[in-house]
């Protein structure tokens, strides 16, 4: 029988599709559990699973598959959940990791920041991404774009503010 | 009246950043805007956790598989007797091999036992002290590319000058370059205690920086950054003493079977209580007494259980 060239069980492609998908599953359960701690567990299950099933799993159509791994493993535990509250009436669960902001922050308007961010000006983006996908302060950013700080708050500053207004014109 | 203007095109860089605080934002926008303002900030969060690197979900998913690398080992003992079996040993002895290259089967693993002490020297002459029930691993193999180590419980390292040294906990990474420090993970309790150079603790998406004297703990969730009066360069656990600083007592409780191997039974208690002090590592009897004496909780010695009661 001809198999398909990827074979899910060699190394190298298993982590090839762990850099391909773990932000998309990531991204999938988080807006369901809205739970950093929960979302974290169940994208490492997902693939830990995946690497037992990787026989069963075809290259085509691995999107599909770990999704689908992913959701049953939200389902398990919302289920579980479900019987623990059963048993435990009256006591109240609080979890404090689940930060209290991203309780309201939807899908929605998360993907209208994504547009919106895409949508900053090269040099807005720029500076953006590098202040808070980099974590990078702003007296680097200048250092490394050759400009001045203030130059780098400026543009910082703008950037917010049409991520503001364009979010609530989109 | 210049440097108004030039503030007032920088201030939301300024709040993003954290140099000024909500309420001063709130004196200069809308109400309105200052909504929208907190709402694309947690959106901002949100992006910076979806799009953070995944590196330590890739860790920890090959230390997930790893593990479960033993549950195959130990299935294979009962093995059924059809004429299946073969292909199903086939089958499991090309999946061992599989995940054997793809960890590098190199594991290497110290653990202490209850009230030991162990002291551990890595291959770069690293040193190690493991608390009482601690565990730590890594990989032989890869020491030479990464300096990566997995740690359960708590322990001391004083690291030699290198390369980047991870410790990698269920709760959080600890990255340094050659240093002294104290790392403690245990369930819903961590805590990163710096004596000398720079760490850099990373616990969820969240960095923490810490210099000499500088702490930082989460328990249940919640973060404190401390700066702790400590004079001396090792934690006090090395010299025989276990020391709390208003911890809940379920953690002081743990640390204590932990370190005479007992077993802490009390139901009625709240055990969520704060506690702070010390007990001495070496006299089971002295360090009861010292816990629970000054916590007006009553315990029973039977055998090797103990019992508390109200």
């Amino acid at each position: 029988m001809i198999k398909g060239l990827k074979n899910i069980c060699n190394a190298n492609v298993f982590e090839e599709i762990f850099n391909n998908y773990a932000k998309d599953v990531k991204r999938f359960i988080f807006f369901k559990t809205k739970d950093t701690n929960l979302t974290e567990d169940i994208v490492q299950d997902t693939f830990v699973k995946l690497w037992e099933e990787c026989k069963n799993a075809s290259y085509d159509t691995i999107k599909n598959f770990l999704f689908t791994i992913a959701n049953n493993l939200f389902l398990n535990i919302v289920k579980h959940n479900k019987v623990i509250d059963k048993h435990q009436k009256g006591f109240v669960r609080e979890n404090s990791n689940e930060s209290p902001e991203f309780i309201f922050l939807e899908n929605e308007f998360y993907e209208k920041l994504e547009n919106a961010i895409a949508s900053l000006s090269e040099k807005q983006r720029e500076v953006f991404l590098m202040s808070r996908i980099e974590k990078k302060k702003y007296k680097e950013i200048a250092a490394q774009l050759n400009i001045s700080v203030k130059a780098v708050e400026k543009r910082m500053h703008a950037a917010l503010i049409a991520l503001k207004e364009k979010i609530e014109f989109i | 009246m210049a440097e108004k203007t030039t503030f007032n095109d920088t201030y939301l860089a300024k709040w993003i950043a954290g140099d000024i605080t909500d309420a001063q934002l709130k004196e200069l926008v809308s109400d309105n805007d200052y909504k929208a303002y907190k709402k694309l900030q947690s959106g901002v969060q949100v992006f910076d956790y979806l799009e953070a690197p995944s590196e330590t979900t890739l860790a920890a998913v090959k230390h997930k598989i790893a593990l479960k690398k033993y549950t195959v080992k130990k299935s294979k003992k009962v093995r059924p007797l059809f004429a299946k079996s073969m292909i199903a040993i086939a089958a499991s002895i090309a999946l061992f091999f599989s995940i054997n290259t793809f960890l590098k089967f190199n594991d290497v693993s110290f653990e202490s036992d209850f009230g030991e002490m162990k002291t551990v020297t890595l291959l770069d002459k690293s040193e190690v002290i493991l608390n009482a029930k601690s565990t730590l691993s890594y990989n032989k193999k890869d020491w030479e590319n990464k300096r990566d180590v997995n740690l359960q419980g708590e322990a001391y390292f004083k690291v030699q000058k290198g390369s980047t040294f991870n410790v990698i906990t269920d709760n959080g990474t600890i990255s340094v370059l050659g240093t002294q420090f104290n790392v403690n993970s245990q369930k819903d309790f961590f805590e990163v205690i710096c004596y000398e150079g720079k760490v850099m603790v990373v616990h969820n998406t969240n960095e923490y920086i810490l210099t000499p004297t500088k702490s930082v703990r989460i328990l249940n969730g919640i973060k404190t950054e401390e700066t702790l009066k400590i004079t001396s360069k090792k934690p006090d656990w090395i010299l025989g003493e276990s020391n709390f600083r208003s911890v809940p007592l379920k953690l002081v409780i743990s640390a204590l079977e932990k370190q005479f191997g007992v077993t802490i039974l009390g139901n009625s208690i709240d055990t969520s209580i704060v506690f702070t002090g010390s007990f001495d590592n070496k006299n089971l009897d002295i360090a009861l007494a010292s816990v629970f004496k000054t916590t007006n909780i009553k315990y029973q010695i039977k055998n090797s259980t103990i019992i508390l009661s109200k």
